[in-house]
């Protein structure tokens, strides 16, 4: 029996095709009921759906204002349109959307002569409670953040952006596991042509599997050879609601609380909403040492090992004396230390991640105290070269949205300065310059408003000016006006 | 802010000109000579170039587009085996031509998109900018005035002026081969001309006031200049003028890759900004066998080889073209 085509008229088969499809799993239920004297079917999963609220909101009204009906199509008419009893607005009249609905979490009542049935909002999803997002630090500003719950998080999102113009778009994936996902924008900031290409491209995705926005990624990518990210992320309801007054577009995907925002720039990766919470001046501070930080993570330990191999003139000559005792005590050339200890770190930092939270910090004590003592104590390393990669680690958490491509592209610059010396240097620091020009999110420029320079790049780019002149600028409008 | 999908070559364009003065051997002239001749030599550049561009247009033919494409090929290796030597005179024994080949042309993996050229040169226009303007505050308190040249401005020094300033760079007969690149803003060439050369003019300025009657005979004289910076900075950060320089000779390669994919391509209803990367591969191996082939040989003479061919190569399309204007329907010219 195929999923496709029309419910029947008669309620035994379609409680057959029921059987067929769901009788063997324990959760799904199923009752028969004679509402009004016609023979009819509940059908749902326990925990997905409600029996209480289905009785609640329907079976009981119906049996203590009993309604002479004649037969089925005419409970059908009733529900639908005269009674007042909460019914979803379109009866299921085929087979794929009866599954749909029931999987949805939807309690749905099939009735005997009557070729559709009525589905009931009667969701009783577990789910987490809002809470602050662990992976996004913020001082001020909202705590809360996105559930694994869509409807949930466009309700969040909707509580922050209460305007009429606010549109959240709810589709399914086309996945095996028929995954939602909504996109929601502002009509009159959003891009038009920007969110009709987004609305197909969406469509015409396939993939087997959707757990996080994130996987959509690659799909909206241009560049697939590129590094930089196409989209940004967020747990947020705060930052997501910013980014729609930017006229730009969230996607939300069910199960999981991570928001897709397009397009996006990079400038972007070095804001965080205490930027706008704090003083200008502060805030712009803090903006040039993020990217200062992102500048040493992914230069630094390849300038380290330029230097000590190839270019000494740049380090001043007391360093430099200092450094060639270490370098000498060690018996590997620095671009293998430097790789070695830079993999060790990411070690570490996966094996603390994964771990089981009781012994994660084991984890990181061992790797980064013992390890790191031991291994300076018996000569394998030396103590610059460890104190490098660990300033590069740390620096690269001050940007923790460029994490991947920050360890990614250290790993090549480590690896050109230690084979070519400077013009390796030139080379890494020439692509990845490449790479954020080439990047084209959506048509838009991936480095605005940094480059090229303009009133922008200082209003709210490398740093941020003070909120009566962003506002006065305009900011948070229309991408294109910014 | 959107892009737009016609390129904005002006500022690839420049970078690839300011590298050419940045990395010449030798200084050409002196700073008086050089300004007397300086207007004129910028108004016959940007005037070649554009009466190129009419001939390119008014007679195209694939004899043209193929030697075109060869000068590119050619002015390519150049570039490289230029940047190895300095690279080989600063750190010696470090850096292979094969190391040099590698570093450079890899990042023209991704300056396949105009809009990536367009869009890194003026980034690193900024950095030239910036890197510029620390190598005078360093050279400044050595920079004199008494050092300044005042001969008599005799036909031999005026020509010898000219002759150094009428370098016909391929960069000057790209704008030809743009699409719609009549819509790239009025006098382009005219701009791209009088930067270059009053750039030129400049550095030559800086480098007499600096090295006054020793800069003709000084090697790699701006880089020789920046390592003396009373400041000190440039004794330290001499890397960062190679590594500023290597970054201008990928984006410089990038834009010849990009005019050799509009020389080699099919004309499409649709207009394709991006080169493929499928002969990637073959383009590398053609550089490096052609380095191979030339690195033993002068390198001097081989850029004035280049100069003569690019010279002839305008002159025959001039006249290939106006001869076309001429035959047939002269709106098209």
């Amino acid at each position: 029996m195929t999923t496709d085509g029309k419910l029947s008229r008669n309620l035994q088969a379609n409680l057959a095709f029921l059987q067929e499809r769901f009788g063997c799993s324990s959760d799904f239920y199923t009752k028969e009921v004679a509402p009004c004297g016609i023979s009819c079917a509940i059908a749902l999963f326990t925990g997905l759906s409600s029996p209480e609220k289905l009785c609640i909101m329907a079976l009981d009204m119906l049996d203590r204002n009993p309604v002479p009906l004649q037969n089925g199509p005419a409970l059908l008419e009733y529900l639908l349109h005269q009674s007042r009893v909460p019914t979803e607005k379109q009866p299921v009249e085929d087979k794929t959307a009866l599954i749909e609905q029931l999987c949805a979490g939807m309690s749905v009542l099939l009735i005997d002569g009557c070729a559709a049935a009525v589905a009931f909002s009667t969701q009783e999803i577990p789910q987490r409670s809002v809470s602050t997002p662990g992976t996004e630090g913020n001082i001020r500003g909202p705590q809360e953040g996105f559930t694994e719950t869509l409807r949930c998080n466009v309700a969040l999102l909707r509580r922050q952006f209460r305007t009429d113009s606010l549109v959240a778009e709810i589709a399914t994936a086309q996945t095996r596991a028929k995954t939602e996902y909504c996109l929601l924008y502002d009509r009159t900031l959003a891009d038009p042509a920007l969110i009709d290409s987004l609305r197909r491209r969406l469509s015409e995705i396939r993939i087997p599997v959707l757990l996080d926005s994130a996987y959509f990624a690659s799909f909206l990518k241009q560049d697939k050879l590129n590094l930089f990210p196409a989209a940004a992320y967020t747990e947020r309801p705060a930052t997501a609601c910013a980014r729609l007054c930017e006229g730009k577009a969230v996607i939300l995907v069910a199960g999981s609380p991570t928001a897709m925002i397009v397009p996006s720039f990079f400038a972007e990766h070095f804001e965080c909403l205490d930027d706008y919470s704090s003083g200008a001046v502060f805030a712009g501070l803090i903006r040039l040492l993020k990217y200062l930080a992102f500048l040493l993570a992914v230069f630094g330990p390849g300038l380290y090992v330029a230097a000590v191999g190839f270019a000494p003139e740049m380090i001043p000559v007391q360093l430099l004396a200092k450094l060639a005792q270490a370098e000498t005590s060690t018996p590997l050339p620095p671009m293998l230390e430097m790789l070695g200890v830079t993999l060790l770190l990411e070690i570490v930092r996966e094996a603390g991640l994964r771990a089981p939270q009781s012994i994660s910090h084991t984890v990181s004590l061992v790797g980064a105290l013992i390890i790191g003592e031991t291994a300076v104590s018996a000569g394998i390393v030396s103590v610059p070269i460890l104190t490098m990669a660990a300033a590069a680690t740390i620096a690269t958490l001050a940007v923790p949205s460029l994490y991947e491509q920050s360890i990614l592209f250290r790993f090549v610059i480590i690896l050109l300065a230690g084979l070519f010396g400077v013009p390796g240097l030139a080379c890494g620091a020439c692509m990845i310059l490449a790479m954020a020009c080439g990047s084209e999110p959506f048509g838009f420029d991936y480095l605005y408003p940094l480059m090229p320079p303009g009133k922008a790049t200082f209003r709210d780019g490398f740093v941020r000016s003070i909120w009566c002149r962003l506002a006065k600028a305009g900011e948070g409008g229309h991408i294109d006006e910014r | 802010m959107t892009r737009d999908n016609t390129p904005r070559l002006f500022a690839a364009l420049l970078v690839s000109l300011l590298a050419n003065v940045l990395l010449r051997t030798q200084t050409g002239y002196w700073i008086r000579a050089g300004l007397a001749v300086a207007p004129v030599t910028a108004a016959l550049l940007a005037l070649l170039g554009w009466v190129f561009a009419r001939c390119w247009r008014a007679w195209p033919n694939p004899l043209f587009r193929g030697l075109f494409a060869l000068l590119l090929v050619y002015s390519s290796s150049l570039e490289l085996l230029r940047l190895w030597q300095l690279s080989a005179r600063l750190y010696p024994d470090t850096v292979t031509l094969a190391g040099v080949c590698f570093t450079v042309l890899l990042p023209v993996i991704y300056l396949r998109r105009v809009s990536a050229i367009g869009q890194t040169a003026n980034v690193l226009l900024c950095a030239l900018v910036l890197a510029g303007a620390a190598l005078l505050l360093s050279l400044a308190p050595r920079l004199h005035l008494t050092n300044l040249q005042m001969p008599v401005l005799t036909g031999d020094i005026l020509s010898e002026a000219v002759s150094a300033q009428l370098i016909l760079y391929p960069e000057y007969l790209l704008p030809a081969l743009w699409p719609e690149q009549d819509k790239r803003g009025r006098h382009t060439l005219a701009r791209l001309a009088a930067l270059a050369i009053g750039f030129d003019v400049a550095m030559h300025g800086v480098l007499e006031l600096f090295f006054g009657t020793a800069m003709p005979g000084r090697a790699d004289p701006v880089h020789a200049a920046a390592r003396c910076g009373a400041l000190s900075v440039f004794n330290r950060l001499e890397w960062v003028q190679l590594l500023l320089w290597t970054m201008a000779v990928s984006l410089k390669l990038a834009l010849y890759l990009y005019a050799l994919h509009r020389l080699c391509k099919r004309p499409g209803p649709t207009e394709n900004t991006a080169v493929g990367l499928e002969r990637f591969p073959l383009y590398f191996a053609l550089l490096l066998a052609l380095c191979l082939v030339l690195h033993t040989a002068d390198i001097a003479a081989l850029l004035a080889v280049r100069n003569t061919a690019v010279w002839f190569f305008a002159a025959l399309v001039v006249i290939g073209g106006g001869f076309a204007c001429l035959t047939s329907n002269r709106s098209s010219c």
